[in-house]
């Protein structure tokens, strides 16, 4: 049994993700907190494109970018299968992992303020409607009865997306507005690994608000 | 045998690396092509998310976005394996596709014009020698001595933007800069699937110049 590493940051929805994944399906593993502010030669040697968490490291061999992580760690221990074993239901629960990831409007909801904040938060709203309609439906969880990657690839949404939605001074997830999503979000955060795995939300809150002051600073340059 | 069709669209890369794995895999297929400023109501019943190409259609089921169909087809046609077998290279091998993918400085550097896209331009040029330095190194492919979904996912480098180079008039892949990327570019275009299986230069460019304007048109207001 090769030894498993993760080095994180206790902030991270990111390393959170590879956290709920390992403890999913039982895998052993060291935690490694990295300082972002002040990062490790270790972090630097195992990421050297990104220069980010998280990293794992399985038998000295690292792998970065939490969703190429979440593969791995789906291939490498299958038992709990967090992924649908059918191909098709698989690319089905790809395109839902994937959905939403790659949209500047999160970031410039963070960062903006006024107008743009305000197109921001419009956008997100359209998002996450597509995904609680389309991509949850009457489903518990994304996963059906159970979660699977496609619930741990959004579970940033409560607690972390939370916490940016009250730095920023604007709600975007209501009940009244996304009600799957907010029922989906009640039962996500009382599956055991997923509850016993979670930073300080206070916390996290104050993390989020020091990054916006910064990101409003820097934007309005 | 269930039927396999592709909704493409003939300037498209991303139709074209789904014809790519399919043609390497041997796979028989039917292709249809879509006018995507008159999209079918087969298109938005196929991918109501997105309403986007490329949609490959299995047995009457539908995938889209081309990163998902791509994995889809390694997984269903095992023969010609266009991934690594082993966990960990398979990992690297995702890293690498998804390196650069969703970066918006391709976008700017195609609508915008002056500083913005100057600094567009060092960007992905940034980006481009990471790509060659440290995913493809010494090797002829980033497959190694033939193509996989790396090359393939990197495969619209050579035609598609380097026409958006032409069209925008500035050229960021030199071979002087990027030899490897350069020689990897010379090599992948040698490949018979790759070589029988583009479209027309000349109409790509033409196509590209025409999105160019309409892009410039609308920045700019």
């Amino acid at each position: 049994m090769e030894e498993v590493k993760l080095h994180g940051f206790w902030p991270s929805p990111f390393s959170q993700r590879v956290i709920w994944a390992l403890k999913l399906k039982g895998v052993e593993y060291e935690y490694i907190e990295e300082d972002i502010t002040n990062k490790s030669e270790l972090l630097l040697k195992y990421n050297p494109v990104y220069k980010k968490i998280p990293v794992l490291v399985h038998g000295g061999k690292p792998i970065v970018e939490s969703l190429v992580i979440l593969e791995y760690i789906e291939e490498t221990w299958p038992h709990n299968p967090l992924l649908p074993t059918d191909a098709y239901q698989k690319a089905i629960a790809r395109f839902w992992i994937q959905f939403g990831t790659d949209k500047p409007c999160f970031r410039t909801f963070f960062q903006a303020s006024g107008e743009e904040l305000e197109k921001a938060a419009k956008e997100i709203l359209e998002i996450l409607k597509i995904l609680e309609e389309q991509g949850l439906g009457d489903k518990k969880f994304f996963g059906g009865d159970t979660i699977n990657l496609v619930d741990i690839a959004h579970g940033w949404l409560p607690l972390w997306f939370e916490s940016i939605e009250e730095a920023v001074g604007v709600k975007v997830m209501e009940s009244t507005t996304l009600p799957r999503l907010h029922a989906w979000i009640q039962n996500f955060m009382e599956v055991d690994v997923i509850k016993e795995n979670l930073p300080d939300r206070e916390k996290v809150l104050v993390h989020m608000k020091k990054l916006r002051e910064k990101f409003v600073a820097n934007h309005s340059n």
